[in-house]
């Protein structure tokens, strides 16, 4: 079969099993995946490719499955942008990098989507108040590409604030920020570049078209249900079909059985089916198409999205597919279709078939899919039953360190130095300030210690924060540090303390300084003109002097040393983020508490 | 200690402000950081970053707070395009922005909550969070191992620019002095050249 070549071109490997559908026992659901060369795993955010819409579509994978006959399917719930749902902003302004989250019951919440149609990971945080949302980090703010603090309520067309607790059958828990998921769903920067230089001719060309369904007939909007078929409408839909459906309804061309088709969508579809595609080909050929056996077609989908993405990437607009016409291509239901091609054909022809093989596959599998899914929070949770997570508040006498003026620093750190109280802790987070890691002490050892955040500098890896921490005595500061060795604890973004004795250098006044040279007073003569305008001991040097010339080589030594900090930095990151990858437990850290 | 919005609006004002220098030399003071600004603008506030763990020689860091951020544009400006030196030369000294987390005494984040939990031994991560830990050790000590090799370079470029200003310094006196022991004139009264008395 053709798709092995295609195959063996783009990179794919199952992650971690995580259960088989009960009913269906040929589903086999996984916890993550990697596709050319990115791993994705359960409750990422990632990009959808579509090219009949302008902007990519966001979405969290909420199930990662595979059906008997070799389908790799994702379901996700989609993140709405602000544009999708102008019609129903209101008053709302929203920012330029916010989405929503799309809720209730009803067309665009979730779908089920063919796994290749994933074209890359994106970090999305939510800034909700909601108490249950652990806040979003400084750094996952600053890595974020987008945030959401909303839903959009699908059913009542509107912007709410407040979550529900449960979204799809998902607990509104995992659309909240994890904490320890963060490394899991930001990709190092190295790998976002991987992935955004990949995708910018899929994406960037898609940005500066007209959104597709603006200029797209209305007609050709329009559904006809086959009721007839089966009970249950379990057809692939986009969430896009939700917002064109909204824009019909408002160019009062509404048909009185396009009410009750969104209600009918409002279960979430199984199916695979991408509706755009059917409903490009003519009528005939999907009758053909229902009879065919699935296997086939996902077979066909590869290659087809392949054709697709390949012809993309060469030339920026979007052409259409020849081969659409031929009849076997036909069968390759992709969402993937040209856009040119959907137009090609009369909107008659626009209607959803049911797989036939779907009709089997009822209500029931779902529910126990969404049962297994239940199944494995409950796992989590027995594994967050030992942990025990405390929420850091001020320590009890917290006002009292503000009122008592105490040693100077320099001093009290010289006496614990010889006292051996010193201890130092790093892997914290950077933002952290001195009292927030005295209060972070109190609550890991019920220890009342004095901290002194050390100073970020340009000359360290960013990622990591340190302070010195003063213990009343010697054997609570050994105690402690055992305990950091023996055990872990664990921060906020999975970091996990470290800690050593603190030793501290004294900091010796020096009389030399490299790079200052003093000899020289017959060299100075030439430059005393300049001198005498200087002030005193500084100035800018002037570019006819041989200082001139000595300090741009520092300047370029300077560069250097820059260059290798950030290199350093990078290869850290990517190291850390592969360790926290590598486990996928590590997501775990901090989803109950 | 209630962190309140207006206090740490405030503080990111005053990091919006602020300079931060480095490669400063062991001599240089904050006496010595006013004069050399006070050329461009005034300073409101000095303080220098103390080097507790890192090796002693390494160059001094200071904050310098000025009097607006435009200052700071001004300043960094100046000092990008012409070495800036200080208390000696040809090193010259470095400045870029003052980022909030260079300051040890800034205010509490408002609103900021902060969880932490330990795991044991028997906990499915523990394991991960020990390489983790492992991670945190070995990157401090390639951070350490990358300030030696720096400073070394630092040494060696500066080395061999003693050296070179030495070639100099001896070329300089050796003219020096042919001109003020009249060698000079007596050679070219002697090769019948014409050369400018000073």
């Amino acid at each position: 079969m053709s798709h092995h070549s295609y195959g063996a071109n783009v990179e794919f490997k199952w992650g971690n099993k995580r259960g088989i559908g009960v009913k269906n026992k040929g589903t086999q659901f996984y916890e993550s995946f990697v596709y050319d060369g990115v791993e994705y795993s359960l409750y990422d955010c990632v990009y959808f490719y579509h090219n009949d819409h302008v902007d990519t579509s966001l979405g969290k994978l909420v199930k990662i499955f595979e059906k008997s006959n070799g389908e790799k399917l994702v379901k996700v719930v989609w993140f709405f942008r602000p544009s999708e749902i102008r019609n129903f902003l209101g008053t709302y302004q929203p920012h330029w990098s916010e989405l929503f989250l799309a809720s209730g019951d009803g067309v665009g919440v979730s779908n089920v989507n063919l796994l290749e149609s994933v074209v890359g990971k994106c970090s999305v945080v939510c800034t909700s108040e909601d108490k249950r949302n652990p806040k979003p980090t400084e750094t996952e703010l600053e890595r974020a590409h987008f945030f959401f603090k909303c839903t959009f309520d699908v059913e009542r067309r509107a912007i709410v604030e407040k979550f529900p607790n449960v979204v799809v059958g998902v607990k509104v828990e995992q659309f909240f920020n994890s904490k320890g998921r963060h490394y899991a769903t930001v990709p190092s920067d190295i790998l976002r570049c991987q992935v955004k230089e990949k995708d910018e001719a899929r994406i960037s060309h898609h940005v500066l078209t007209k959104r597709s369904f603006d200029f797209l007939p209305h007609k050709r909007q329009k559904i006809i249900e086959e009721k007839s078929t089966i009970g249950k409408n379990r057809n692939f839909h986009h969430k896009m079909d939700f917002v064109e459906n909204e824009e019909l309804r408002r160019d009062e061309s509404v048909k009185p059985n396009e009410k009750i088709r969104d209600k009918d969508e409002a279960r979430t579809s199984e199916n695979v089916l991408p509706k755009r595609s059917l409903d490009s080909f003519p009528h005939e050929n999907r009758k053909v198409t229902e009879d065919k056996s699935t296997i086939s077609k996902s077979s066909n989908y590869q290659k087809k999205e392949f054709d697709e993405k390949e012809e993309l990437r060469q030339d920026k607009t979007v052409k259409p597919n020849n081969k659409v016409i031929d009849k076997d291509e036909a069968r390759t239901p992709e969402n993937v279709l040209p856009k040119k091609a959907l137009d090609s054909f009369p909107h008659e022809k626009r209607k959803v078939i049911e797989e036939k093989s779907t009709i089997g596959k009822s209500n029931n599998s779902e529910k126990k899919e969404e049962f297994d899914e239940k199944e494995g929070i409950r796992q989590d949770g027995s594994v967050k039953a030992i942990r025990k997570v405390t929420e850091v508040t001020e320590r009890p006498d917290a006002e009292k360190r503000r009122w008592f003026k105490k040693m100077p620093w320099e001093d009290r750190l010289k006496k614990a130095q010889e006292l051996d109280t010193l201890v130092l802790l790093s892997n914290l987070d950077p933002s952290y300030t001195s009292y927030e890691v005295e209060d972070i002490v109190w609550h890991a050892f019920k220890e009342k210690v004095e901290a002194r955040m050390l100073e970020w500098s340009p000359t360290y890896n960013s990622y990591y924060g340190r302070a010195l921490v003063i213990f009343r005595t010697k054997d609570a500061a050994a105690k402690a540090i055992s305990e950091l060795n023996m055990r872990c604890l664990i921060l906020e973004d999975g970091r996990v303390v470290c800690a050593k004795k603190g030793t501290v250098c004294d900091p010796v006044k020096q009389s030399t300084f490299t790079g200052h040279l003093t000899i020289n007073r017959a060299v100075l003569q030439k430059q005393s003109w300049e001198m005498r305008k200087a002030v005193s001991t500084s100035h800018c040097a002037q570019p006819n002097t041989i200082e001139y010339a000595m300090a741009i080589e520092w300047a370029q030594r300077y560069d250097m040393s820059e260059a290798c900090w950030e290199v350093l930095c990078q290869k850290q990151m990517k190291e850390i983020d592969d360790v926290k990858n590598k486990h996928r437990t590590a997501r775990l850290f901090f989803e109950v508490s | 200690m209630e962190p309140s919005a207006e206090e740490y609006a405030a503080f990111e004002e005053k990091v919006k402000r602020t300079v931060y220098f480095d490669n400063l030399s062991p001599q240089v003071t904050e006496s010595v950081i006013r004069t050399a600004l006070d050329q461009f603008t005034a300073v409101k506030n000095v303080k220098f970053i103390p080097n507790y763990l890192g090796p002693s020689n390494l160059p001094q860091c200071a904050l310098v707070e000025l009097d607006s951020a435009k200052k700071v544009k001004e300043v960094r400006a100046m000092i990008g395009q012409y070495p800036f030196m200080m208390s000696g030369m040809p090193r010259p000294v470095r400045a870029r922005p003052a980022v909030a987390e260079m300051f040890d005494d800034r205010p509490v984040k408002p609103k900021r909550k902060m969880k932490c939990c330990w795991l044991e031994k028997n906990d499915p991560d523990f394991e991960v969070a020990r390489e983790l830990k492992n991670l945190t050790r070995k990157h401090a000590a390639e951070i350490a191992f990358m300030h030696k090799v720096h400073l070394k370079e630092e040494e060696k470029l500066a080395a061999q620019q003693a050296e070179t200003l030495k070639v100099h310094y001896k070329k300089f006196k050796l003219i020096e002095g042919i001109m003020t022991d009249r060698t000079a004139l007596t050679l070219a009264r002697k090769y019948n050249l014409a050369v400018a008395d000073e």
